[in-house]
């Protein structure tokens, strides 16, 4: 069966707000790995049953979030079983009301967040980043919060990364067309293949 | 004067005994010792002896009060062992041995210990759990201990008391309150001590198979192909299987092919092994698979939340087993799993690929059904021959036996009670001395006699 990078769909924001990201995310994992990747990404509703195929989902969005009870619950049900959580928060902005409300949420739903090390294995999984997560040119532009955030923060269940929350702003330094890549010294979408690789293996 | 002839004749002289006379006396007075002594020889070989016996007893400890070298030295016919307390497995030991050099040891006081006895097992489940039975006279009050201490304290009965525990630490002994028995029972193997090493390739499968078995309390290695170039782990090489480190490997389709070569020799050698799916069509296991991989089907859509959730998996069914290969699972006229021996090790044969995704997408509880199920399908390949015991632990646990008494009975044979002092007719204790002493004199006797003869010959 095919790794399929999958989009969660919730009921309030803007979970659409990338949509160029799959395409960038899955391009990447087939350039560097053999893992058989679907060429395509799929898009799934957080509520429904379907997520829990789909053990790594990507979730993210600039408008404030409010999960309904169906959508908690899955959600819990995802992570207890082994499922992975990707959130980006749009913004880049801790102050937003993305921030706010999803780690709300997440919190509400799953447990609190917490710093994830910059040692953790997710930074080794395939690519090696010896200091954490990779800037992007948004913090380094001093977009948003105008701040440079040295941790990505997650939930663990059983030992195992559950959640991985980002206020990097992923979504905005991987959602660009396909033909820029070329164009870019450093490819930026190295740490997703990191992210798909530690899903895959741990 | 009267005359030379006339002279009265007062005194008779008597002729004295030649000696030829003389010698021909002493020679029969030999004779006849030597005879003597050889038939005081004859009986005493036909006599009934007393056998001689040798005392000793098992201390507090569990251990002889005599050292094993003094009772063989002593050439006793019977040693008669007092046993107040449960003997430890030394003792045992040097008791078997005692016997097979033709010593007959014989347990006494025995009956004073209570019967006991003791198991524990693997229960397969999360954070090594334990299955415990324990058995013993009705009513007869006892207590479960393990290297930490006190577990808890049973009554025990001739059914057997069964009782679901967490992990132990080291052996697990079983002692009566009121009396000295003990029995201790250790784990064949536990899951922490038998590591599995994970070979395929980045897929949902191998990430889910790792977390059931770690989740299920084993240890996992793992080696993925991420890329041609790429494994995991990163930090090294490819791990290949190894039986001073691995008691069984899970081959999932995608493994890399320098850890696939040793395979072989890894299962003669009374490895466990694992084949996933479309990983028996590898060359390298071509010789250890239970049976071909036959063509693969779709699982049934939504079956994995049904009562029968490994419906809903995809399969590469077992078809033309190999010699000895047996079907452990057939599903709708299918093999979908199959086992066989391969010299000292077993082989499984799974069919099902996506066994993650019973787990995912299953019912509330298959999330535990998964863990169990691997858990499961990695005991039953395990080698019991070779269980990974601590020497150290062994050492410290030196009167480990599920069931002491029984063990000795198969060993030493049934005890008994003290034999009683015996009246009747005389009987002589074997005095090897007297019997040299006696032989010696009729040697010199018929060799004396010989040679009176030889000088009577001669006067």
């Amino acid at each position: 069966m095919k790794f399929t990078f999958a989009t969660v769909q919730y009921e309030s924001g803007d979970w659409d707000s990338a949509p160029l990201l799959a395409a960038n995310v899955i391009d990447a994992v087939a350039r560097y790995t053999s893992i058989d990747i679907a060429p395509s990404g799929a898009i799934v509703p957080l509520s429904s049953e379907a997520v829990l195929r789909y053990p790594l989902a990507f979730l993210t969005g600039h408008l404030p979030v409010r999960f309904t009870a169906a959508e908690r619950a899955m959600l819990r049900k995802y992570c207890d079983r082994g499922g992975l959580l990707f959130v980006d928060d749009h913004n880049h902005d801790v102050d937003g009301v993305f921030h706010k409300t999803c780690t709300e949420e997440l919190t509400q739903s799953i447990g609190a967040l917490s710093p994830i090390s910059n040692a953790h294995p997710l930074y080794r999984a395939f690519f090696t980043f010896r200091d954490g997560p990779p800037t992007t040119s948004h913090e380094l532009n001093g977009w948003g919060d105008n701040l440079v955030h040295d941790h990505l923060q997650g939930i663990e269940r059983n030992g195992r990364l559950a959640v991985v929350y980002s206020s990097k702003d992923y979504s905005s330094e991987w959602s660009f067309h396909p033909e820029n890549r070329k164009f870019l010294s450093v490819d930026n979408t190295r740490f997703g293949v990191n992210l798909v690789v530690y899903a895959l293996t741990r | 004067m009267p005359s030379r002839a006339e002279t009265p004749q007062s005194v008779v002289a008597l002729p004295l005994p030649s000696a030829y006379t003389v010698l021909r006396v002493v020679g029969a007075m030999l004779h006849g010792v030597a005879l003597l002594c050889m038939a005081l020889l004859l009986w005493r070989a036909l006599s009934p002896r007393e056998p001689h016996r040798m005392k000793a007893a098992i201390t507090q400890s569990g251990a002889l009060d005599v050292p094993l070298a003094v009772l063989l030295r002593h050439q006793a016919d019977t040693i008669d062992v007092a046993a107040p307390a449960t003997p430890n497995a030394r003792t045992r030991a040097s008791l078997r041995a005692l016997r097979a050099s033709g010593h007959a040891p014989m347990l006494r006081e025995l009956s004073k210990l209570p019967a006991i006895a003791v198991s524990i097992e693997n229960e397969w489940r999360a954070l090594g759990g334990t299955r415990i039975q324990a058995v013993g006279a009705d009513s007869l009050a006892a207590a479960l201990v393990d290297g930490a201490g006190l577990i808890d304290s049973v009554g025990l009965t001739a059914d057997g008391v069964r009782l679901r525990w967490g992990p132990v630490q080291g052996a697990l002994a079983l002692r009566t309150v009121r009396s000295n028995a003990s029995a201790a029972s250790l784990l064949a193997m536990s899951p922490s001590a038998a590591r599995v090493l994970v070979l395929g390739d980045a897929t949902w499968e191998s990430k889910f198979v790792v977390a059931a078995l770690e989740e299920g309390g084993w240890s996992v290695d793992l080696s993925l192909t991420l890329s041609p170039k790429v494994t995991v782990p990163q930090q090294g090489s490819v791990i290949a299987p190894s039986r001073a480190r691995h008691a069984v490997v899970v081959v999932l389709p995608g493994a890399p092919a320098p850890a696939m070569a040793s395979l072989s020799a890894f299962v003669r050698n009374g490895g466990g092994l694992v084949i996933v799916g479309s990983a028996a069509r590898s060359a390298s296991l071509s010789a250890l698979r239970a049976g071909a991989p036959g063509a693969a089907h779709a699982g049934e859509a939504g079956a994995e939340a049904s009562g029968t959730p490994r419906r809903g998996l995809d399969v590469v069914p077992v078809v033309a087993l190999a010699s000895g290969a047996i079907p452990l699972e057939v599903l709708d006229g299918q093999t979908t799993i199959a086992a066989r021996r391969v010299g000292a090790g077993r082989v499984v044969q799974v069919g099902y690929e996506n066994s993650w995704l019973w787990r995912m997408a299953g019912d509330d509880q298959s999330p535990v059904e998964h863990r169990r199920w691997w858990s499961g399908i990695i005991a039953s390949v395990v080698s019991l021959r070779t269980p990974m015991r601590s020497p150290a632990l062994d050492a410290e646990h030196d009167t480990l036996s599920a069931a002491p008494l029984a063990m000795m009975a198969r060993d030493v044979g049934l005890p008994g009670p003290f034999p009683a002092d015996r009246e009747g007719s005389p009987r002589f204790q074997p005095d090897t001395a007297v019997d040299t002493t006696v032989l010696a004199l009729a040697v010199v006797s018929l060799v004396a006699s010989w040679m009176l003869r030889r000088w009577r010959g001669l006067a």
